[in-house]
């Protein structure tokens, strides 16, 4: 229950702090950039729609448009002409150009939007059942009328459709609704009147026009009357419902050219004459006539024009019959205050998920260690995949991510740099906000690819790392070298080659089902089309998707030329392979001790010379061998020998002391030196067999009869069967020899030698009435037993005891042959064992270490129940 | 006692000293000093043993004792220099009666001979009948109803405990005993530490049947599991 608990908390942690950042980093882009845009206002109250400079524009268009309807001239975007053909211009140069880019997107999107409302569906098939030429029988002129009538058609088709005329028809109006669609007519009196029954149906927006003290148009119900009448001195707010329009512009008012704006009853500093210096600028907020450097000509100085906006502005929707589309007025304005709402709540929610992200990373930072294990555990989990596998899962949703996003992410870099210039519409910083948002959450993913690959390298960093390849390796071991190499280089070939395949198909199927898409994005749809500024402003001279099928293209050709190039240095270096296996071999053969057969390579690969000296150096160690083989055999035969032809003359004199011993009538005096030469014949003739003995170990010729045996018992056995030797002695043994077996498997009649030397060594050496320890532990499966006793001589520091004829007294008269620890050593390695001697003062001790033999235990026990049947 | 024993030898004085031992323990003595002449004296004269060394010119050791075993029975001991445990079973395989390592103990060679005569002289007949109560293993003879141990003929006076251990060993030849096994047998109580009890009794007992008690060819130490009779 406790752990369960635990485990959940870990991962609710993990999943806060997930969310969190996530919350954070997706939030934070469209946060900043509203914040670049708009300032800190937009989280603050919702913006009035009025206080915009779309609104502000469009205040300006409006009242261009209505002085060229006034004065019967002529009206583009931010120009109208009166009908003196006098130009007036309502902005300079550079901002027109502004206007001009987004003249395209903008008009795209009305399109858009008509096209929903339609009513009408019209058949545009025909378009695709256009005769060719050979219906005409060849005949030019038949064919070209055809055309020709069908391009009528089809532009009147248009006309019905979308109520503007063909491209190059510029005469009539373009759709009241519909924003700079070019240049307006107002001269034809006709033209005018229709434009004003369209202008008049959008009721966000109140008119009246007067010229020459003439209301000319209005669609203020107060005054409709009244059109085409005298205006005299008559005040427009007197009529106008201030609560429900509550913005009005005036334009000379007091016949001095100058504009009056109200709103909510307050009189507002149009010219900047208040706080600034009344000049106009880029900068000034209205863009209309009466600055001391923004004048307006004699024509324009007889019109008075008014202008009321609503407060909350309306969709106005007309059909006026059966055959006609619905056609939406009111539209800007009330698109102006709906971007508006939705960017409060946009910037409402955006504010809302920053809080929730704090709120969250602070609950994360509460919970730290939880989230600490968490991570730990995710670090674990990455450490189990394979190299290639995190390879293959970082970039493919990296390339993935790249290519669904780059276009979002470039959009997200034009706002940076471009910011609030750019997106002077609010439809369109909309739709760029929406994408913001989108690119918000593609960083989120490219955050956390980054930050698993981070964890994963500073977590796992030290780890043994798995590749998938390491697998392979692993498994071809048991291939001989030459084998692995060729295995080796073949993975690279298929995979090359399955790359090569891979890459075809994509080709050739994207290519035969996507060919009409591929057009498109090389660029040829853009020319198609007639959009050579796109296709242009692209940067590539083919169009993106052109540069992308170059792209793949190309790389599919260096993965060609890649693949040939591995295949043909494979097949070079096979033979390599074959070489290196030759060679590889046969140092294995001179391991196993094969010397005599040389290995031949031909003259020109690259290892001959490797093989020449590993020639070499096979000789140079026969000859070594058979060196040492000689020179060994030689010396036991050398200590054999001259042990025979000792013994010989020992044999003699044993015997004649022997016989003189026997003899009685000799004086007392003989009779001891008899005895004398008795014991030192006696002396010689065990230090002719030890001498023999430790020749034979020494050159490993012992032969050695190894038998599982009970140390304890061997010890026990030792020192019964020393019993005498020690009670005659004044020293007593102190032993500690646990009762359970201590199982060693050795040569028993070599380790009692062992034991027999260095009992009768200590016994020997010891100081008279001093104590000999003798301890046997078992541990770490070990048997080691210690040999302690203290010197009666002084110890040399440096002198090492087990070589041979060395001895603690440099006299030699103490009756050993100075071969016995000699020998404890020699037969204690050939057991298997090790010895070692060590001083420290006058205590000298003797350790003998021995494997312990456990897998014999098991038979051992079962011995005496076998030979107790025999019975 | 009038046997006579061929002393064989191509060193003068070892064959000297070796006469003159055993002339004092009151056998015949015959010399030889090689092989041939080892054979020319066994056509001649009535040889009762042989001590032969191995190494000699002319004829060596071990190929005039194939030779002398093509018709004679006689008791052989072959002297020799060389120790190792694979030359004695060699000389042992082809013949020899007794292996003696050169350089001897005179005492114990002279033990050997009388030991080997004995055998070949009194009980030469009676090794054919044998009956059940009786376990033998080369010089020893034990004979269950008696409860007495003979070696080479000779009873051996053993104490009461010496002859149970030695029952206990007859009949089980071969068999290694853990000195707790034998303790729990003979003194027929649980044993503790009954290594040294054991040792002293088996030193006894070697004294008393090995010919030389330093190196013993019947009780065996099996070191590191125990104790046993070796089968000859």
């Amino acid at each position: 229950m406790d752990t369960k608990w635990k485990k959940c908390k870990i991962w609710c942690s993990v999943f806060i702090f997930a969310a969190g950042l996530s919350l954070l980093i997706t939030n934070l882009v469209p946060a900043v950039a509203l914040f670049m845009t708009f300032g800190a206002d937009v989280f603050g109250e919702q913006a009035d729609y009025q206080e915009s400079g779309e609104f502000r524009d469009l205040i300006s268009e409006r009242l261009s448009e209505l002085m060229g309807v006034a004065t019967g001239g002529k009206a583009y975007s931010g120009y109208f002409t009166d009908s003196t053909g006098a130009v007036y211009k309502f902005m300079d140069e550079s901002y027109e150009e502004w206007n001009d880019r987004f003249l395209n997107e903008a008009y795209e999107e009305q399109e858009e939007t008509v096209v929903e409302q339609s009513a009408v569906t019209t058949d545009y098939d025909f378009l695709d059942d256009l005769e060719g030429p050979a219906a005409f029988g060849g005949d030019q002129d038949d064919y070209q009328a055809y055309l020709a009538e069908e391009q009528a058609h089809y532009e009147e088709m248009l006309a019905a459709e979308y109520g503007y005329a063909g491209d190059e028809d510029y005469d009539g109006y373009y759709r009241y609704d519909g924003y700079y669609s070019g240049y307006y007519d107002y001269s034809d009196p006709e033209s005018r009147d229709a434009f004003m029954e369209d202008m008049a149906r959008n009721k966000n927006l109140q008119y009246a026009v007067v010229y020459q003290n003439k209301l000319l148009y209005t669609n203020m119900e107060a005054y409709e009357d009244r059109t085409g009448q005298e205006w005299g001195d008559a005040d427009f707010y007197e009529s106008l419902d201030s609560n429900e329009y509550n913005f009005a512009l005036w334009y000379n008012r007091a016949g001095d050219g100058r504009v009056e704006i109200t709103k909510d009853g307050w009189q507002e500093d149009v010219y900047g004459e208040t706080y600034g210096d009344g000049v106009y600028s880029d900068e000034s907020r209205w863009r209309v006539p009466g600055y001391p450097n923004f004048t307006i000509g004699e024509s324009a100085k007889e019109a008075v024009i008014f202008l009321a906006a609503a407060k909350d502005p309306k969709l106005y929707m007309v059909r006026e019959d059966e055959n006609s589309h619905i056609t939406q007025y009111g539209g800007r304005l009330y698109r102006m205050k709906q971007n508006l709402i939705y960017l409060h709540s946009a910037a409402e929610r955006t504010k809302l998920y920053l809080t929730a992200a704090v709120v969250l990373l602070a609950v994360s930072l509460l919970l730290w260690k939880s989230r600490r294990q968490g991570v730990k555990k995710i670090a674990d989990f990455l450490a189990k995949i394979c190299l290639e596998g995190k390879i293959l899962l970082a970039v493919l949703p990296a390339v993935i991510l790249a290519g669904m996003g780059s276009g979002v992410l470039s959009q997200l870099g034009w706002w940076i740099r471009y910011g609030y210039y750019y997106y002077n519409w609010s439809g369109d910083y909309i739709y760029e906000m929406r994408k913001l948002y989108e690119a918000g959450w593609y960083l989120t993913a490219y955050f956390w690819l980054l930050y698993l690959a981070v964890l994963d390298f500073r977590m796992n960093r030290n780890r043994q790392k798995k590749p998938l390849f390491n697998l392979l390796k692993t498994k071809d071991f048991k291939y001989p070298i030459q084998k692995r190499l060729v295995r080796r280089q073949r993975i690279i070939l298929i995979v090359e080659l399955v790359l090569i395949m891979l890459f075809a198909v994509s080709i050739l199927v994207v290519w035969l089902i996507a060919g009409e898409y591929l057009n498109y994005l090389s660029g040829g749809y853009a020319y198609d089309y007639g959009y050579e500024a796109i296709a242009e402003y692209g940067g590539y001279p083919f169009g993106l998707g052109g540069a992308y099928l170059l792209m793949a293209q190309v790389t599919f050709a260096a993965l060609f030329i890649f693949t040939l190039t591995t295949f043909c240095s494979l097949r070079k270096n096979h033979r390599l392979a074959v070489d290196i296996g030759a060679l590889s071999d046969q140092i294995l053969a001179v391991r196993e001790g094969n010397l005599t057969e040389e290995l031949t390579l031909s003259e020109d690969t690259d290892l001959r010379e490797a093989a020449d000296n590993l020639n070499e150096i096979q000789k140079g160690m026969e000859t070594a061998l058979a060196e040492r083989v000689k020179s060994e055999r030689m010396k036991v035969d050398l200590v054999t020998n001259v042990s025979h032809d000792i013994k010989t003359p020992l044999t003699s004199i044993i015997s004649y002391v022997e016989l003189l011993r026997q003899e009685e009538d000799l004086p007392q005096y003989v009779k001891e030196y008899i005895q004398i030469l008795g014991e030192k014949s006696e002396r010689l003739r065990s230090i002719v067999q030890d001498v023999f003995e430790v020749s034979k170990a020494t050159s490993g010729q012992l032969p050695i009869n190894m038998e599982s045996l009970d140390l304890g018992k061997l010890l026990r056995q030792t020192l019964a069967d020393m019993n005498g030797q020690i009670e005659e002695s004044t020293i007593s043994m102190k032993t500690t020899i646990p009762q359970e077996p201590v199982l060693v498997r050795a040569d028993g009649q070599r380790l009692y030698r062992v034991f027999q030397n260095l009992l009768q060594n200590a016994l020997r050496y010891s100081l008279e009435g001093s104590r000999v320890y003798l301890t046997l532990t078992n541990k770490m499966g070990e048997a080691v037993v210690k040999i302690k006793n203290t010197s009666s001589i002084e110890i040399a520091d440096d002198k090492d005891f087990t070589e041979r004829f060395v001895r603690g007294d440099e006299s030699r008269t103490d009756g050993g042959s100075g071969l016995g620890l000699s020998i404890a050593k020699s037969f204690t390695e050939a057991c298997g064992g090790s010895f070692s001697v060590e001083t420290d003062a006058d205590l000298f001790t003797v350790t003998v270490r021995l494997p312990e033999n456990k897998q014999e235990a098991a038979i051992e026990e079962e011995k005496p129940e076998i030979s107790a049947q025999e019975e | 006692m009038d046997e006579c024993v061929l002393v064989v030898d191509d060193d003068r004085e070892i064959v000297r000293a070796i006469a003159l031992l055993l002339e004092k323990e009151g056998y015949r003595v015959l010399r030889a000093y090689d092989g041939m002449e080892a054979l020319r004296v066994l056509a001649e004269q009535e040889v009762q043993l042989i001590i032969m060394d191995v190494m000699m010119p002319k004829l060596d050791g071990l190929s005039a004792m194939m030779k002398i075993r093509e018709r004679k029975n006689l008791p052989i001991i072959v002297l020799s220099a060389k120790t190792e445990d694979t030359d004695k079973i060699l000389g042992l395989s082809m013949g020899a009666d007794d292996y003696v390592a050169k350089p001897f103990n005179p005492q114990e060679l002279a033990a050997r001979v009388k030991s080997q005569l004995r055998r070949y002289t009194l009980l030469g007949g009676i090794h054919a009948q044998n009956e059940e109560d009786e376990i033998v293993n080369g010089r020893l003879c034990y004979r269950l109803k008696e409860r007495t141990l003979y070696a080479d003929g000779e009873p051996v006076r053993l104490t009461a405990t010496e002859t149970k251990i030695m029952e206990l060993l007859m009949k089980n030849r071969g068999r290694i005993f853990p000195a707790e096994e034998i303790y729990e047998r003979v003194w027929e109580e649980p044993s503790f530490s009954p290594e040294n009890t054991v040792m002293v009794h088996i030193r006894h007992m070697r004294e008393k049947i090995e010919l030389n008690p330093k190196e013993p060819e019947y009780i065996k130490v099996v070191w590191g599991i125990g104790y046993k009779m070796e089968k000859m």
